[in-house]
Parts: structure tokens; sequence; C-alpha cells
């Protein structure tokens, strides 16, 4: 199968898999809301009834936040302890929804919700402890390539001016090109998962592993053209984000329909990576015939 | 006889070149001080020899029967010094490489020896180890009139560059290295009740104060090095062949202090502002901020040009340091000064052309409005932060000025106030104590900010054309003297009695008592507005402040008193504007004088009071509260309400990203 073949058939199951992305957006958005909604009030209760949100109108205003003297302070200490919980949370809940929507993506059955969190719970456990290695050695890798050279360099004795600027460039655009290859990893790992529900998620890794580096240039670039996808579409939702200053409440809505729908797309090209990877880790495993026979017609 | 003579014709020689008008168009100011050096860098021992003459100029009433001269690198002599007893931040045992001026030979020009007439003095806090103030006996008074000629033979060693002056590898910045004569202030003068030399000892939060002075300065270097100067290059002699130094021939006239660098790395450019021949060095790797810089410090030219007084020097050299450099940067010698920046900073990130602006700003104060840096700190500080806001949010920006990028933009003014509203130390001390008995840290906060607030203050009061029509007398009658805080709050007062007559009382003493030299705070509060339905026009009391219509009859449930209720938590008194707005678009603008701790303003008629505001134009910058100027029963909560969606849709886009 070609590239192009592998895409329509992640499309395909993506479309089919329609129940298993609300699910994901209605659950994000209400984890998120738990921290969102009280910030607005917290906020609003410092403003009173003041007019001085007028001086918002162009974005954020220092001479405000100045004037929110204690109560600053006290917002973004709630605000960084919320945050921390809700990213493990997030991380956490995740884990299981990927699983679930992996589930979904490599079903015979129809897919439907109980087959998503059957999935979800079934996979939990592997799922968890592939995403987290794989951050894991993602942040060792910047770290590493990243940060220990240019803390040499800059510790050394006194370089070029620019030049530790300069290396910091190219190191980062190495990192750039190596990240691929370990979400490629844990794509693999995951989408062979599903399938052997029995198997720890060490194995899995293992799996992901040889299934990457089995025709390694192939699905490098299989990888880059569907995180690059979803790399250009992140600008185009930061740049419509942060660009609106709606001025009306009917704006306002305007706005959370508008975010709430480019986030379900962007929960839809996660999904259709995923499906695009599971359809390349079947072909590969009835080539090598070492798996199951695949439950999901290619 | 012969004597005299000689003294006048040495006089003549030496002045001679200062009155010959080599750099200035015309002489700018008394000239009571003048300095003849010959320096000569080691970049590798790291001193800068010197061979000095110098001349003060008697112009009190007082037989002076000494000299005081500031050594301001002894204060990197030791940890023991008064400088670094005061930086707290300053690791005690912590060995660097020290600096320090070690005097070979001082003879007047006969050649008699006054060695044996010096001693340091520590008139501040009496610190035997801090020798940053040297006094000299003098074998005889110098008369009124007459002036004193120096010869000195000096060797400076530069520190390790921590603090405006010294080295860093083959860096130099090389300031207040030389034996630097003080300020005799004659009785009148500023403070001064009765004659004396006035020269404070180098402390960790302190600038400088001296004399408009001439100075003819050869700078000896290795060919190598590219040197900056605030003067201006005459000659540059090579002598080629195998000889490893070239000697370059600065003259700078009526300028404080004479500063310099010396660096191989230096590329430099050139450029102009009408008669000013303005030179920047920076690194090469820079060039590209190089176009960013002279807009900055040409935009500072062209606006202070405008609104204080014209710049009367023919060049201007600025220099942005390298990496290696920084502890140089952000600094002014009024012809020269440095400015700060990085490598590939952003152009949204406006502090190069800060700095630039800020330290160009100083030419007129400090440089030309010549005030005491050591007691009036907020004078210099204070005035040339308020003027670098107005510059920068003038040409980038009035909400830009500061930081200009699509997701958050600030204000240079809008930072200045962040930084005093929010400082804890903003009550401890009155803006009336000397720069280093400033507590906690609150030196900076008080002398730039807090002072730029209340110009700003003053501004919103008095208005933008008095405070201009200020500044321009201000630099009309005190350029290049000394003037003091009271000098400067004269002009306040006459200006302001010109322009606007009794309105804000004889003087406005009352204005700089509380802000400038009080420790109260500006806090202005809209309580609450009422609007009570009246049953009966029959029998109704006129208040003040009502508008009743003329005249007709009133249905019973048409006829509304409002009651506005003001409060004054703060304690400064100010007046301030307000403005009333009715549910029939009507708007009436009041003011109050803010003198009581409270204000109501009644009104009765057919319309509802729906929204009020203090200081609706945000011009009383030293409120520490601009929330609770305002109130509304109908809040607009679509900035909150967008911010949280924006909010809630990042959080969602962040948690799906972290899980791969």
């Amino acid at each position: 199968m070609t590239m192009i073949d592998h895409f329509k058939s992640g499309f395909s199951r993506c479309i089919r898999s329609w129940k298993g992305i609300l699910i994901i957006w209605m659950l994000t958005l209400f984890l998120v809301s738990i921290l969102a909604l009280p910030l607005r009030a917290g906020i609003n209760s410092v403003l009173g009834k003041s007019m001085v949100t007028e001086l918002f109108n162009n974005g954020i205003n220092i001479d405000v936040l100045t004037d929110f003297d204690k109560s600053l302070g006290t917002i973004l200490s709630s605000l960084t302890s919320g945050l921390s919980v809700i990213l493990i949370l997030g991380f956490i809940m995740n884990a299981f929804l990927s699983g679930g929507i992996f589930s979904l993506l490599r079903t015979r059955e129809k897919p439907s919700a109980s087959v998503f969190f059957a999935g979800g719970a079934t996979n939990f456990l592997s799922f968890l402890i592939i995403t987290f290695i794989s951050s894991v050695i993602i942040v060792l890798l910047v770290i590493l390539l990243f940060g220990v050279p240019l803390i040499i360099m800059s510790a050394a004795g006194q370089p070029q001016e620019g030049a530790v600027f300069k290396t910091g460039r190219i190191l980062a655009l190495l990192v750039v090109l190596i990240i691929p290859v370990f979400v490629l990893i844990a794509d693999n790992a995951r989408a062979w998962q599903v399938s052997n529900a029995g198997k720890a998620g060490f194995h899995s890794i293992g799996k992901g592993f040889s299934l990457t580096f089995s025709n390694f240039f192939f699905s490098y670039f299989f990888m880059v053209i569907l995180l690059a996808v979803q790399i250009l579409f992140s600008l185009l939702f930061f740049k419509i984000l942060s660009g609106s200053h709606p001025v009306s409440g009917g704006g306002v809505f305007l706005l959370f329909i508008i975010s709430q729908v480019l986030f379900v797309f962007k929960i839809l090209l996660k999904t259709w990576r995923y499906g695009s990877i599971s359809s390349l880790v079947e072909s590969r495993v009835i080539q090598r015939k070492d798996m199951a026979k695949p439950n999901y017609e290619i | 006889m012969g004597r005299l003579i000689f003294s006048i014709l040495l006089l003549l020689t030496f002045t001679g070149g200062s009155y010959s008008q080599t750099v200035n168009r015309k002489v700018l100011s008394a000239r009571l001080t003048g300095y003849k050096i010959d320096a000569t860098l080691d970049p590798v021992a790291k001193t800068v020899a010197g061979k000095m003459e110098a001349y003060w100029v008697n112009n009190s009433a007082d037989p002076v029967p000494d000299l005081q001269m500031h050594m301001y690198l002894n204060a990197f002599r030791s940890n023991k010094s008064t400088f670094y007893k005061e930086n707290s931040v300053f690791d005690k045992t912590e060995k660097i490489d020290f600096g320090y001026i070690e005097i070979n030979s001082f003879t007047d020009i006969y050649g008699k020896d006054l060695k044996p007439g010096m001693s340091y003095i520590s008139p501040d806090d009496g610190n035997p180890e801090d020798m940053t103030v040297l006094l000299i006996a003098l074998p005889e008074p110098v008369r009124p009139g007459d002036t004193i000629f120096i010869i000195i033979d000096f060797k400076s060693k530069l520190p390790a560059l921590t603090h405006r002056t010294g080295f860093n590898d083959d860096f130099f910045f090389v300031g207040q290295w030389f034996p630097k004569f003080g300020v005799y202030e004659s009785a009148g003068m500023r403070f001064a009740t009765k004659g004396g030399w006035n020269c404070h000892q180098f402390h960790y939060n302190s600038e400088f104060y001296a004399n408009h002075s001439v100075y003819d300065v050869k700078i000896t270097v290795p060919k190598e090095y590219v040197v900056g100067s605030g003067g201006l290059l005459l000659n540059e002699e090579d002598p080629g062949g195998e000889g490893k130094n070239k000697t370059l021939t600065y003259r700078a006239e009526d300028i404080l202090d004479f500063a310099w660098t010396a660096w191989p790395g230096y590329a430099v450019y050139s450029d102009n502002w009408k008669h000013v021949d303005i030179t920047f060095l920076a690194p090469p790797e820079r060039k590209g901020q190089v176009d960013r810089q002279f807009i900055a410090v040409k935009s500072a030219l062209e606006y202070l040009d405008e609104k204080v007084g014209p710049y009367p020097w023919t060049h201007l050299t600025f220099v942005d340091p390298p990496a290696k450099g920084q502890g140089a940067g952000g600094m002014e010698y009024t012809t020269i000064f440095t400015s700060q920046s990085a490598y590939k900073i952003p152009e949204s990130i406006h502090i190069p052309e800060l700095v630039t602006v800020h330290e160009f700003g100083h030419a007129y104060f400090m440089g030309i409005l010549a005030s005491n840096e050591f007691e009036e700190p907020w004078l210099d500080e204070g005035v040339n932060t308020f003027w670098e806001q107005r510059i920068m949010d003038h040409y980038y920006g009035e909400n830009s000025g500061f930081l200009d990028h699509p997701l958050l933009k600030i204000s240079d003014k809008s930072y200045s106030r962040l930084s005093y509203v929010s400082s804890e130390g903003r009550q401890l001390v009155s803006n009336s104590e000397y720069s280093w008995n400033y507590p906690h840290g609150t030196y900076g906060m008080m002398s730039y900010f807090k002072t730029a607030n209340v110009l700003y203050t003053l501004m919103g009061i008095i208005g933008e054309e008095t405070t201009d029509e200020i500044f321009r007398e201000y630099y009309k009658r005190w350029a290049f003297r000394h003037p003091s805080g009271y000098d400067f709050i004269d002009v306040v007062n006459e200006v302001v009695t010109r322009v606007h007559g009794n309105k804000f009382g004889p003087d406005l003493n009352w204005f700089f008592d509380q802000t400038l030299f009080g420790t109260g705070l500006v806090d202005y509060k809209v309580v609450r507005f009422l609007n009570t339905r009246v049953s009966s026009f029959k029998g109704l009391k006129m208040e003040t402040d009502s508008l009743l219509p003329e005249s007709g009859e009133y249905k019973k449930d048409s006829l509304y008193k409002s009651t506005v209720q003001l409060e004054r938590p703060g304690d400064v008194m100010l007046p301030v504007d307000v403005l009333i707005h009715f549910d029939n678009n009507d708007s009436i603008p009041e003011t109050w004088d803010g003198k009581a701790r409270h204000k109501d303003f009644i009104y009765t008629g057919t319309r509802k009071v729906d929204w009020v505001k203090i200081d609706p134009e945000y011009k009383i910058r030293m409120d520490v509260n601009f929330i609770n100027n305002s109130y509304t029963n109908s809040p607009d909560r679509i900035p909150v309400s967008s911010f949280t969606n924006k909010f809630i849709a990042f959080m969602q886009f962040f948690i799906s990203f972290i899980s791969l």
C-alpha cells in the first residue's frame, strides 16, 4: 500500500470513530472548565462593577493587572496549582481516551461508545506506560541534544557573540527532526498494543521500535507528513484565537463555538494520524505474519 | 609679579584651547575646571597610566584652603570600601579583580609637591577604609577669582567589569578613571548656607556631580583597538612600522565627565542629525540592530530638541557593548553613553531603543541641567525617565512603547507605573533622601519610577502644554548650571501661575510636598451611586449639582434623586476630574478638589445615573488602583469571558499536545 492509501484508510477510520472524538472533546472541555470557570469568577470578583475592563479592548492591559495587587498573586497561585493538577489529570485521562480511540480505529464491529470505553479500560495501563516513557524520552532528548551543548558552550569561555544562538538553532532543528521518530514509536506501540491487549506496555514499546525501524524511511516521512499537517493546523488555531477580540456577547459566544470547533478538528487530525498509523501497522503485520489476524479489514 | 605673569600665561595657554571653541560653536558653561590628560592603556595589566594637568577656578567669594577630588575607582579597591559595604548582594569574601587609582606624584605648576597635604576623607559615613574622596591641603588658599593648576601622575587599575567601569577580557570601558574635582558650592548655591566642597563618597546607589569642563585627552592604545569616547576626535597618530600603539587625541567642551571605551571587536557606524555627528560602536554581529539604534537616538534628539531645548554639542557617541561588556551597559557620560542589547533581540521588544533613549536623555538631565545626582537622584533619573517614557510611547505606540507583540502590548509608562505601584517599599521613604539612604532596594523605584509617575500626574493636572513650557523654561534658566530640586519647583510654580493664574493655588508646593517629598498614596474611589425615585416634586429642596429642567410638571413616577458617592482612601489630596453619565446619554464633567475624605454629587431630574468615572482618562498615574475609579451597574464582562474562552481552548490544546 502506498502512503496515500494509508492516509485514506486512516481518514475513513477516523470518520467512523466520530463518537470517540466527541467523547474526547466533551471530557477535555469538562476537565479544563473545572479550572477556567472559577478563574473567570475570581477575576470578575476582583473587577467588581468597575469599568476598567474597557482597557482590555486591545488585549491584556498591564495597568489593570498591576491594580489586581495581592489578588493577582492569589489568582496566579491558584492557577498554577490548578494547572499542575489539570495537566496531570489530563495526561492520565488521555491515556484512557487514546486507548479508546485506537480500539475504535481497529475494531471490526460498529464503532460505539461501549467499544470506546471498553478499549480505553483494557489498554489504559499499557497506554499510560507507552505515553509516559515516550514523553520522558523526548524530554531527555531535548535536554541532551539541545541543552547540554549550549550549557557547555556558554560555560567554557566567551564564545563569539551569536555563536551560541546559531548553534542553538542547529540543535533545535536536529531535535525537531528526531522527535517524529519517537512519536512514531509511540503510535506504533499503541496500534500494536490494541490488538495484543494481553501484552505489557514495555513489550509494546519494544514492538514500537521494531515496527518503526523495519521500514524506517517510509515510516519516518509518513509521520513527518502527518505531523506537519497537525503543526500547520495548530499555527492556524493560534492565529485565529489570538487575533479574535469580540466586542459583544454574541461575539463571545461565537468565539467559544469557533474555538471548540477548531479543537474538535484538532482531535480529528490526531485521530486521522492514529488511524493512518494503525493502517500502516496492520499492513506491516500482515507482511510479517507475527501478529494475530487483524480485526479490521484494511 | 613674575609668578602672576607666569600664571596668566599658563592659564591662557591651558585655557586658550578652552576658549578657542574648537568643538562647540560657543562657550556653553563657566568652565570652572579643565583637564588635559595623556593616558596609556595597558591591556595586559588592565591599567591606564595617566599624566594629568588640571585647573580649578575659584569663582566664589571664599578663600579656599584645600581641594577635594573624587577618586571613584578606589571604590573597587577592596571589599571594605563604602561601595562594597553598601552592596548587600556582593559576597564580602569573594575574590574579585579589584580596581584603584594610585597617585605617583601630585604637584602644582611650580613643581611644589602637594602629596604631603593629601589625605582621604569620608564625609558621608566616616568609613576609614573608603578612599574615594581625596583632600589636598594647600600651602596657600586659593583666593577668590584665582585659578589653581595641578599636575598629577597617576595609575588607574581597572576592576573586573561589574559596575559600569572596568574590563572583561579585551573589552574596556574606562569611566570615572581619573582624579576629578568636586564642586565647590558657595553660600546660597543649591542648599549651601556657607561655602564648601560638595564631594561625596562613591556609594553603591549613587551617581555623580561635577562641573562642566574642558577635556583634552590623548589616549594611547594598541593599534588593533577601536576607541570611542565622549570627545571629538581631532587626530589619530599611528607611528607605523613596528610600533604597536596608536595615539588618539580628543577634545570635549562643556561636559561633566570624560569616558571612553576600547575593544578590538567594535564595528563603527556613522549617521547624523542636523548639526550632530553620531557615531555608534557595536559588535559586528549586531549589525541588524544599527538602524533601530539610530532611529531611537534621533527620535530622542528630535523630541527633546523640540520640547526642551537644543542639543548643544556637535558630536555624540554611543556604544552597544558586547555580551562580555554588559556590565558597562546602560550608563551616561553626556556625549558618550552605553546602550544595552543582545544578539537578535526581536523588534517587538523595545529594550535597546528604551535604553538608548533613556541614556541619551541624560545629556539633558544631568549633562546640561547638571543636578547633584548624589543628593537628588530624582531630579536626574526620575525626570529623565519621565521624558524617556514620553518619547517611547510617542514614537513606538501609545500602548506599546515597551513591548509591541501581537499577544501582549505594554506602554513604557505602564511599565513604570507597574514598578511603582507594585513595590512594597513605595511608602518607606520620600524623595528627599540622599541616594545612598534609600532602604531595602528602593533606590531604583523611588528615583526612577515614582518620580516619573509624579511628573505624569502633574502633567495630568496642569496639562501637557504647560508641562512642556515648564521644561523649556527650566532649560533656559538652568542650562549648564547646577539646579536643585527646589529650583525646578520654583520654575514649575512660576510657569503654572503665569499660564493658569491661581487655579491651583498660589503655587504647587502642596503637590510636591505630598507626592515627591511625602510618602502617602494616591487613591480615589467611586463607592456607588443611587437613583432614588422621588414621589413628589412639590417641596423638593434644591441640592447642589442638581440639573433640574427649567420648568414643567413632572409625572410622579419619573423624577429621580441621583447620589454619587466618592471617597479618597489615599492620603494624597489632588484635584481630580469626575465624569458622570446618565441613561439618556448626557454626561456631566465635574471636578473634585480631593481634599475631603468623601464627596457626594447629587442630581435631581428625570435622568438616572448609569456610570461614574474618576479620572476618566487615567491621567493620575500615581493612583494605585484604577479598578475602583469607576462604577457601573452593568459591568462589561466581555473581555474576561473572551479571555476565559481562549484560555479553555489553549488548555485543551495543550493537554492534547502533551499526551502525544
